[in-house]
């Protein structure tokens, strides 16, 4: 069930979004919660893939992250651009933050996480589709990477992370969705959560 | 120019840019590539090679352009820093059709990520066919025996630098 709304959902939900030109609704067979994650993380996977180093288990990613927290998307902003390729424009994520897993967030106010734009999706759509619910980000510290545009959409001087391939994990009506690739090519330490709270019970010190 | 390739069992993803690490077709049988600019000297080999690998395992054929175009180049070639973990992408950046056929992509590769572990040279060959086939509508190999595969080759066989005959059969039978 877990591996096959995981999966399967995106791939209704692209063809929506891409029958309604950009911009569709879940079909109403998925359930709200699910439907909405799997909008997003079919829009973060439009036309972008990526050749990744795979980690085995959620408890490894954490090792490897610079921070690694549990938060919910209060915006998505303009970001930066990057100096690679014709195509680097990014999308931040401000996330506020519910609990730090790993590393030292700021003390006050939210994390800025930055993810590629696909070409031809406005980050207005983007944000529509962006969940209410949790997620748990694995990042890396991209803080150190001048973009062509400055620091575009987050406070100067603030840190901005990317999430490792695998780093993206979204609530979805108490289970999970992996935001960047596909879950169902996860192994078997990811596979065998199903649940979000197991997930997050694996990276708890 | 193509081996046979027998186009059996092809259950898995091909072409749909589903979200399930599957990429998009390419506008026709004709892969033309160039290098992005700044594109390192070093990376070329690699890169064509990958070109090359699709041209000769496939009836699709390449074309290097020594001037690059905006929708008529089908691979702009980059070198990239990108996100930790992340040995190449390939981004789609003007459609044809939105969501399902690319007019021209930007594909990256990082050294840096790539250059971690052992055979650094045939790793990042490695990638390079990977996001080729991306960039002609491939998934990530289920099981894992050749290019498509992802992260680092678990050993120097010519295989994970090539097409697998499941994916050959992809090809052959769209393009």
């Amino acid at each position: 069930m877990l591996a096959t709304r995981r999966w399967l959902g995106p791939r209704l939900v692209l063809m929506g979004i891409v029958l309604a030109g950009c911009g569709g609704n879940a079909p109403g067979s998925v359930p709200r919660d699910t439907s909405i994650g799997q909008s997003f993380a079919a829009l973060l996977q439009t036309g972008i893939y990526i050749d990744y180093e795979v980690v085995e288990s959620p408890a490894e990613l954490r090792d490897l992250a610079d921070l690694v927290i549990i938060g919910t998307i209060s915006d998505v902003v303009e970001g930066r651009v990057l100096p690679y390729g014709r195509a680097e424009a990014q999308a931040n994520l401000v996330i506020d933050v519910e609990r730090v897993i790993r590393g030292i967030a700021p003390r006050s106010g939210p994390v800025y996480v930055e993810v590629t734009l696909p070409s031809g999706l406005l980050v207005s759509e983007l944000a529509s589709a962006a969940p209410n619910g949790r997620l748990v980000l694995f990042l890396g510290d991209r803080t150190y990477l001048r973009g062509t545009t400055g620091e575009t959409g987050r406070p100067e001087g603030s840190a901005i992370y990317a999430p490792f391939a695998q780093g993206m994990v979204i609530e979805a009506d108490q289970m999970w969705i992996s935001g960047l690739v596909d879950g169902e090519e996860l192994p078997p330490g990811w596979q065998k959560l199903e649940s979000f709270d197991q997930l997050v019970a694996t990276i708890e010190d | 120019m193509g081996q046979g390739a027998a186009p059996a069992a092809l259950a898995d993803d091909f072409g749909t840019n589903d979200g399930v690490n599957t990429g998009p077709f390419a506008d026709d049988s004709s892969h033309d590539y160039c290098w992005g600019p700044g594109f390192d000297a070093a990376l070329k080999d690699n890169a064509n090679t990958a070109m090359s690998t699709l041209d000769i395992q496939t009836d699709m054929s390449d074309f290097y352009q020594a001037t690059c175009d905006v929708v008529g180049t089908d691979i702009w070639w980059f070198d990239a820093d990108l996100p930790a973990g992340v040995r190449g992408s390939y981004h789609c950046v003007t459609w044809v059709t939105y969501g399902s056929v690319c007019n021209s992509s930007d594909v990256k590769l990082d050294p840096a990520e790539i250059n971690i572990g052992s055979d650094d040279e045939l790793d990042t060959t490695k990638s390079a066919c990977h996001e080729v086939g991306h960039s002609v509508g491939l998934a990530h190999s289920s099981t894992g025996d050749d290019c498509m595969r992802n992260g680092e080759i678990p050993n120097t066989n010519v295989q994970y630098r090539q097409y697998n005959t499941h994916h050959r059969g992809h090809i052959n039978a769209r393009y």
